[in-house]
């Protein structure tokens, strides 16, 4: 059993302001990804956890327990760093071995904890080396094991994939994932790549200037976004965000005009619409965009530049001055060619924001199918098509 | 790769050759002139070889009691001065290394641990001497080794500072949340990592006091005298006695080399420390 709650945790260095008022709370074995750009306060929330920092105001509960006051080495945490910091002139046996030993478990358990982990890391042939004799990858793995073998109620990771190349990187990800289901811990793990939160997180918790921006599950902030920030932050390509206008149109209708996407929205949508209407954010995923030759969709828009990514191609639309990114099936460009396209997007895709706080506003109902299932006018290969927007509706 | 030309490669071999040929000759001239007969050393032109060796003056030295006496003084002296100083400079240089303190305590600490530094010795010889006189320490090993040691800590502390700041904060925090009081911290993560530092400030810290004269001049008479003081008596009223002298200087070079050898893998280590990151 292992839950984390940080209670108004607040953070001040001299006059930065690291942290302001974090409310966390981290369930028993599950994985909790801390997200933002950089110096948005994730390692100094994380320092907080691991009582490598002290804090302004707040507290910090362990199981229930304050442990606020308590030093490192009281707390039953264990830490990956992002440089490792690998003990340099110990071996990697005793850099697994070493917090047992501190602890004065009996010899015998200390060998048998460092060669389970050993054996789950794939480190046992590496055992008598020194941290320089390993490449980045067997480091990066010592640097777990160190962290399992103490059988600690709670890991904490900070970056630890940010040293391994792309694919390396992908490769740990999913093991990662994978070895904390079998061992059952607790974690938390910073990261500032949206796609490694996306895909290990049972908790996502998103950061920005020292301010929890949103918290959940990975696919309710995805698509329940709300902020911008968090809006543009999760999903890649990030979410197209251009400015629009919402006014009521007959009965009980509204209308959404942002350049030449002019669309009706229900009522419920946004309610206290002032009859000359408001200004708006509008966003859209770039996925959730279908674009078809002139005169096949609603809208028209010139076509400014493809990208192929592969799987994907991405197609910048300009929208009466406004840049639109959609996300199509790769083949798609080339079949279109520049100039003038029309697209498409479905009502409830449509995200709304406020325009000077960036707030999400109005009711949104859960985004549901892709769009390539209503509108396929030329599809160019159906099986390039399976791309995880069908998955997820 | 770069080409280096013949010519290039000569010139700096005579560059080499010249340094260390300006370093060597007083060496070479100290152990000629411990070798001469007496009245060899003085000639002129100087005498820059001789046949005329012998090992008189060596005999003559360790044979008497007196320079045995004052040789394991300057040992036992230089011995304890360097553990005090290493032992005290690398628990303040960690500690200063580790606590946060802000810049201005910080630096104000460094400055006036260094203060100490800034006055002419002999101004410090005479209260010390009444210092260790009512302590009960004047004339022994113990006196002078604490004096010894007001000079070099300062120094020490500055160069272990260096090495101690090169170890990643990381690393301490790592060892913090394995269990690690700072003691532990200290003694089993930090001071392995700083071993090329302990050596070179130990070997910098045994030559200042194998060396000192002045304190030693001043703080001992007899019981605690140290070489530099001996060799100095014998510029005597009646003559100079070079033969013996630079025999006796010769001598006190010895330990230094020995030290210097043993140690050596790690100075290299050690001034090359933080050039290069691993
Ligand atoms: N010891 C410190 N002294 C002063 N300011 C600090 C200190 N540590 C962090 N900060 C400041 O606190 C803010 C948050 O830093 P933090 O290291 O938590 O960011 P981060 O989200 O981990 O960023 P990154 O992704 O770059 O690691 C930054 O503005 C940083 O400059
Ligand atoms: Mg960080």
């Amino acid at each position: 059993m292992a839950t984390v709650e940080l209670r108004g945790v607040r953070k001040v260095f001299g006059r930065v302001e690291a942290l302001a008022t974090v409310d966390v709370r981290v369930e028993d074995r599950s994985f909790t990804c801390l997200v933002g750009p950089s110096g948005s306060g994730k390692s100094t929330l994380l320092n907080i956890v691991a009582g490598l920092e002290s804090l302004s105001e707040g507290q910090v509960f362990l199981d229930g327990t304050d442990i606020t006051r308590q030093a490192p080495a009281e707390r039953d945490i264990a830490m990956v760093f992002q440089s490792y910091a690998l003990y340099p002139h110990m071996s990697v046996f005793d850099n697994m071995a070493f917090g047992l030993k501190v602890r004065k478990t009996p010899s015998d358990v200390v060998r048998q904890r460092v060669e389970e982990a050993a054996s789950l890391l794939q480190l046992s042939d590496l055992l008598d080396r020194k941290p320089r004799q390993l490449s980045g990858g067997q480091r990066q793995r010592v640097a777990l094991g160190r962290a399992i073998t103490r059988h600690p109620k709670v890991f904490l990771l900070d970056e630890p994939l940010s040293n391994l190349d792309a694919q390396l990187r992908f490769q740990t990800r999913v093991e990662l994932k994978l070895l904390f289901e079998r061992i059952g811990g607790t974690v938390i793990y910073v990261t500032h790549d949206q796609s490694e939160a996306m895909t290990l997180a049972d908790q996502v918790v998103v950061l920005d200037k020292g301010r929890i921006q949103q918290m959940g599950a990975p696919m309710t902030i995805y698509e329940q976004p709300s902020n911008v920030f968090v809006a543009r932050f999760l999903g890649s390509p990030a979410m197209n965000v251009i400015s629009g206008r919402v006014a009521r149109s007959d009965g009980d209708g509204l209308r959404l005009v942002a350049g030449a996407l002019t669309t009706d929205l229900p009522g419920e949508r946004l309610p206290d619409v002032p009859a000359g209407g408001v200004d708006v954010l509008v966003g859209i995923r770039p996925e959730l965009i279908s674009v078809a030759p002139a005169g096949h969709l609603t809208w028209n828009a010139r076509l400014r530049l493809v990208e192929s990514l592969g799987a994907q191609d991405l197609l910048y639309l300009d929208d009466e001055g406004q840049s639109l990114v959609a996300a199509g099936p790769s083949g798609l460009g080339a079949a279109l060619g520049r100039g003038d396209v029309s697209f498409d997007v479905r009502p409830e895709a449509i995200h709304l924001f406020h325009p000077e706080s960036g707030d999400a506003i109005g009711v949104r109902h859960r985004t549901s199918a892709a769009p390539w299932t209503i509108a396929r006018p030329m599809e160019p290969d159906p099986s390039s098509g399976t791309t995880d927007q069908e998955e997820r509706s | 790769m770069r080409v280096v030309s013949f010519g290039r490669t000569m010139l700096r071999a005579l560059v080499y050759a010249s340094i260390v040929a300006v370093m060597a000759f007083p060496i070479y001239w100290l152990v000629l002139t411990s070798l001469k007969p007496q009245r060899l050393t003085q000639t002129r032109p100087p005498t820059y070889w001789t046949d005329q060796l012998s090992l008189g003056a060596y005999e003559r030295l360790l044979a008497d009691p007196d320079i045995q006496h004052f040789f394991i003084n300057s040992l036992a002296v230089a011995i304890l001065a360097t553990i005090t100083t290493v032992s005290l400079g690398s628990l303040a240089a960690y500690s200063i290394s580790r606590t946060h303190l802000s810049y201005r305590v910080r630096r104000g600490l460094l400055v006036w641990i260094l203060l100490t530094r800034i006055f002419p010795p002999i101004v410090i010889a005479i209260p010390f001497f009444t210092i260790m006189r009512s302590a009960g320490l004047a004339d022994t090993v113990l006196g002078l080794a604490i004096a010894h040691v007001s000079v070099t800590l300062p120094f020490v502390i500055w160069l272990l500072l260096g090495f101690f700041q090169e170890v990643p904060n990381e690393l301490e925090r790592a060892a913090m949340l394995d269990g690690c009081s700072m003691w532990r911290r200290f003694w089993q993560v930090n001071l392995p990592l700083v071993m090329p530092g302990i050596a070179v400030t130990s070997i910098f810290a045994f030559i200042i006091s194998w060396n000192e004269y002045l304190f030693a001049a001043v703080l001992t008479s007899f019981n605690a005298q140290t070489l530099p003081v001996a060799i100095a008596s014998f510029i005597g009223e009646r003559r100079l006695e070079w033969t013996t002298m630079a025999a006796l200087g010769t001598l006190m070079l010895m330990p230094v080399m020995v030290v210097a050898l043993l140690v050596q893998r790690y100075i290299v280590r050690g001034l090359t420390f933080g050039a290069v990151k691993e």
